[in-house]
């Protein structure tokens, strides 16, 4: 077992570690001050909860309630009438749901779509977390919503904060028995470095109270004052980089040996999407290919990469606080040569492995098992009824109704039916098409992810969410003109730089600026491996047709043979080609005329 | 103590107010709510119940649905500004509105929301835009020259005593009064405390004066409140509901000496009743036949009220 009081880095690390950090500890951020005072998490939100003339919680609370699973939002929409109207602002909570590797019973799937309607706004909102938040669920029905969560064995525990947040795992069933192997990893991170607080079944549960506070064992990996920031570990199974593997903290690659059986994993580290607009010295960031580990230490590997993070990230500034930052500041050698001496060997160099790309494989697929899945794309991973249009909350609770396997949530805000039986597809087939499930979806609109932004993130800039459909129509158009209709781009646009959506690693990412206004990225590898680098600033939504006209052409007629938008760009010298995240601010813009 | 003690349009002698405010400013709590409450005796207002009070003109200064444009419901706040100095009215008053803009208006009945002692130049007043209403809805707006006639309603005195303790049931426009009752306390610096149950649809569009009930807990005129939204989740939550979970207290509220005033429409009203006699039974071990009793006493003390603005 960890000791966390063990904080400062031991001398054998590199020159200087120890100092830095040590000069860090003396300005800690005020988030620190919040979880050390907040009692393993419970800080006053017990008695928040009690005072029913305002539907928020203060503002420390409003850091603790992320580690819960729930974000203090408010209707954004509504903010200007409300005022004059004396009502205070239209606050609801986010709540995000822990679900490794994004696996769901039908059972479980009905729990969740009745919760969608009785106390949310009735959607079930895909994440690129595998996992469903809700919106607009108000103080009140909390712990209604937390009970009924709890009831279908399910929780939110660490769904946000600064803790590791829900492990992805591979969703695309190719290999069954990889697949099998890389969920049960999932599983296993996931349930080992879980905060071990009662505080949320006392909170939300009205689980017992520890009379006196609990004490400092209760948690033996985090300690009280947890990680410096959000932690993200997934689990990929090549060719399909489903999970965006580059794009978190800690990732594991399957390898396999020659019959298909697992042979170790690939350790990623140190992957990250947020950044904050004129800061250079905050940036998107893939992650490092760090070493080979046998399938019986990545467990434990887990443990040891994130507690250095939790010893050698900064607590001083949040914003360069991910594991991406620590790495870049002691280098990859220091940081791995600490992980070894934690877990108390040296491991191998990475073995070769091939992604494809970072998308999903939609529709009907058969597994080696003779099990089939279907995956549908869900727009935004918006599962809801639309007025005259698809029917996805309705429809799929249909499928549940009937459907005896289990439903997955892919990284990409989709779903996938899955481990259906050959004599069941014809029943599911025709509720899809009852329902509308699979109605028109282009190309691109498959290839596409945006964030929630307006009106419930209080950090959004600029519409997403709502606003990339329409995009997306006009971009078709433009495509369809160029006989680029049937050509895989993927696109991704966040209402703010905090990428929640990934932007920075799709062929096309925009990034909000301000109201109706867009940075442009270009240059990502449509598997995901790279990033886009900014080629033009601040577009208002209106120009970001007209931008990318020509670039369209300029691919259409002067690619090579299966060459991806983002590489041809790269190639031909229209952006300057992200190696990582420290060059990601460097020689950005149009690097070449346009005819 | 910052509360403003003096209205600027006093209904009697500013002499003798002023040398009260005085004494007030240096009375010790206990001697400030005898004193207040002799203030209150003594300048009580001349009963106004009939029909013939004076009607005035004044001006539409604020005419905003309170209702968020989520809602499906509509309850318009009507300031009322008089250019010298609002008719005297206490808290439990109602406003009759009889023309807009020169023109008669189907007489409408509107519940007062506000004191005197702490809008001074204005009345406000709660306007549940019903079936009905079109004729008033489509005249009336902000600047409107209104016909009004304020009144005491004969039938709904609420406790003017500022050391006693106070119980407020409202149910949507029938949190008027109590309103009107929370500014005229803290603006008299009241010692007694008050409890309000609120009732509405739902919690994000319907919670009338949300802001300033929350300001008011905040700066202790109100010290507890309540609240039941009966569309927010499956079952039907009404304000019986927040009445019976509350029973310990509420009962030990009444006997401690506290009055209690229920206001809504007929339907919530009977609810509430009921509640509040379901929570007396359960305390008490009685009967509800029993339960009835008490509450009856307490009428008959001038203690319990109940209407529907
Ligand atoms: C233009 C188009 C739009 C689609 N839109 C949706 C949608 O909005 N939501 C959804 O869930 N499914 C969508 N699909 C997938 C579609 O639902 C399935 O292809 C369908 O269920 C038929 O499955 P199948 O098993 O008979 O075909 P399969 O035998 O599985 O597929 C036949 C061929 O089509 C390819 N293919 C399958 N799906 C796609 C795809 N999405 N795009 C490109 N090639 C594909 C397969 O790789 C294979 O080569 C779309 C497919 C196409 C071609
Ligand atoms: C709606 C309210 C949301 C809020 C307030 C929010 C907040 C944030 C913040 C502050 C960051 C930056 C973190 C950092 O730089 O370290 C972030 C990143 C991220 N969020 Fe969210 N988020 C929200 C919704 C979502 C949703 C709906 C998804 C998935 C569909 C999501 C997935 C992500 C991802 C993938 C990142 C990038 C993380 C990285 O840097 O690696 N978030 N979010
Ligand atoms: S990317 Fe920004 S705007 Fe979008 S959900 Fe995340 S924090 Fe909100």
């Amino acid at each position: 077992m960890n000791d966390h009081r063990q904080v400062l880095p031991p001398p054998s690390a590199t020159d200087g570690v120890g100092d830095l950090i040590q000069a860090e500890r003396d300005q800690l951020s005020r988030n620190e001050h919040i979880k050390e005072a907040s009692g393993y998490l419970r800080g006053k939100l017990a008695e928040a909860l009690l005072m029913p003339a305002s539907g928020a919680v203060s503002d420390d609370d409003g850091q603790l309630v992320k580690f819960h699973g729930m974000y203090l939002q408010d209707d954004r929409d509504l903010r200007p009438e409300r005022m004059r109207k004396k009502l205070d602002r239209a606050y609801a909570f986010m709540i995000r749901l822990r679900i490794p590797g994004g696996v769901l019973t039908s059972k479980q799937w009905l729990v969740l779509d009745e919760i969608a309607r009785s106390y949310a706004n009735g959607s079930l909102r895909a994440t690129t977390r595998q996992t469903f938040q809700y919106h607009g669920v108000i103080k009140s029905n909390l712990k209604r919503t937390m009970k009924a969560i709890d009831g279908a064995l399910l929780d939110t525990i660490a769904a946000c904060g600064d803790v590791n947040r829900n492990v992805l795992s591979a969703s695309n069933p190719y290999q069954s028995k990889a697949h099998a192997a890389a969920y049960d990893l999932a599983k296993a991170i996931s349930d080992h470095l879980l905060p071990r607080t009662g505080a949320w079944r006392e909170i939300w549960l009205d689980g017992e109270k520890v009379v006196g506070g609990e004490d400092e064992t209760v948690e033996p990996i985090y300690g009280k004052t947890y990680l410096p920031r959000k932690f993200k570990v997934v689990v990929a199974v090549p060719p399909s980089n489903d999970v965006d593997i580059f794009a978190h903290d800690l990732g594991f690659i399957a390898i396999l040996d020659e019959v298909g059986a697992l042979a170790g994993w690939n350790v990623t580290v140190g992957g990250g999407m947020g950044m904050t607009h004129g800061e250079a010295d905050t940036f998107p960031r893939t992650a490092d290919v760090m070493c080979f580990c046998e399938p019986e230490d990545a467990l434990k590997v887990a443990e040891v990469v994130m507690t250095v993070q939790r010893d050698w990230g900064n607590r001083k500034s949040r914003k360069n606080a991910r594991l991406k930052y620590t790495i870049e500041r002691f280098g990859l050698d220091a940081f791995r040569a600490e992980v070894e001496r934690r877990v108390g060997k040296a491991f191998a160099e990475p073995k070769p492995f091939r992604f494809e790309n970072n998308g999903d494989r939609y529709g009907w697929t058969e597994g080696e098992d003779g099990r089939h899945h279907l995956t549908l794309f869900i727009q935004n991973g918006r599962v809801r009824d639309f007025k005259g249009g698809p029917q996805l909350l309705t429809g799929l609770r249909r499928i549940a109704e009937v459907h005896q396997g289990e439903f997955r949530l892919t990284a990409n805000q989709n779903v996938l039916v899955a481990n259906v039986p050959a004599e069941k597809r014809a029943e599911i087939e025709a509720l899809v098409a009852e329902h509308g499930l699979t109605a028109h979806a282009g190309t691109l609109r498959r290839n596409s992810m945006a964030c929630v932004a307006l009106p419930t993130c209080g950090l959004a800039l600029a519409e997403s969410e709502r606003y990339l459909p329409t995009l997306i129509d006009e971009l078709e158009a433009c495509l369809a003109r160029h006989g680029l209709a049937e050509d895989e781009i993927t696109i991704r646009m966040t209402g703010c730089p905090n990428g929640c959506a990934r932007p920075y690693i799709a062929e096309i990412g925009l990034v909000g600026k301000g109201p109706k206004r867009y940075n442009l990225y270009l240059g990502a590898a449509f598997d995901g491996s790279r990033l886009g680098k900014l080629y033009a600033e601040d577009v208002a939504d209106s120009a970001i047709v007209e931008v990318l006209d020509p670039l369209l052409a300029a691919y259409k007629v002067q690619r090579s043979y299966g060459e991806r938008f983002g590489d041809f760009l790269v190639r031909t010298g229209y952006v300057a080609m992200t190696t990582n995240g420290p060059n990601f601010h460097e020689q950005t813009g149009c690097l070449r005329g346009l005819s | 103590m910052s509360t403003r003690l003096l209205p600027r349009h006093a209904p009697f002698e500013n002499d003798a107010l002023a040398a009260l405010d005085q004494v007030l400013a240096v009375a010790s709590r206990v001697q400030r709510t005898w004193l207040l409450d002799y203030l209150t005796a003594v300048s009580d207002l001349p009963a106004q119940g009939t029909r013939d009070a004076d009607v005035s003109v004044g001006e539409v200064v604020e005419y905003v649905n309170l209702n968020s444009s989520r809602s499906d419901q509509t309850t318009m706040h009507v300031a009322v500004a008089f250019p010298d100095g609002a008719p005297p009215y206490r808290p439990g008053s109602v406003l009759d509105l009889i023309g807009i803009d020169g023109e008669s208006v189907p007489a409408r009945v509107l519940p007062v929301a506000s004191s005197r002692r702490e809008v001074v130049d204005e009345v406000h007043a709660l306007m549940p835009v019903r079936t009905g209403d079109a004729a008033i809805v489509e005249r009336l707006r902000l600047g409107s020259q209104v016909r009004v006639r304020i009144r005491e309603d004969a039938e709904f005195r609420l406790p003017a005593a500022l050391g006693t303790d106070v119980i407020m049931i409202g149910v949507e426009a029938g949190v008027a009064p109590y309103r009107a009752l929370t500014q005229e306390r803290r603006a008299l610096g009241a010692g007694g405390r008050s409890w309000l149950f609120f009732g509405g649809r739902r919690f994000t569009h319907d919670f009338l004066y949300q802001l300033e009930w929350q300001a008011a807990l905040a700066d202790g005129s109100l010290t507890r409140m309540d609240v039941a939204f009966s569309h927010d989740q499956p079952e039907r939550i009404g304000v019986e509901d927040r009445l019976f979970e509350r029973r310990e207290e509420l009962v030990d509220w009444i006997e401690n000496g506290a009055s209690l005033s229920i206001c809504a429409a007929p339907k919530s009203a009977d609810r509430a009743h009921f509640g509040l006699l379901k929570a007396v039974a359960d305390i008490k071990a009685c009967s509800l036949e029993v339960a009835v009793g008490h509450v009856a006493d307490l009428a008959s003390q001038g203690r319990f009220n109940q209407r529907h603005p």
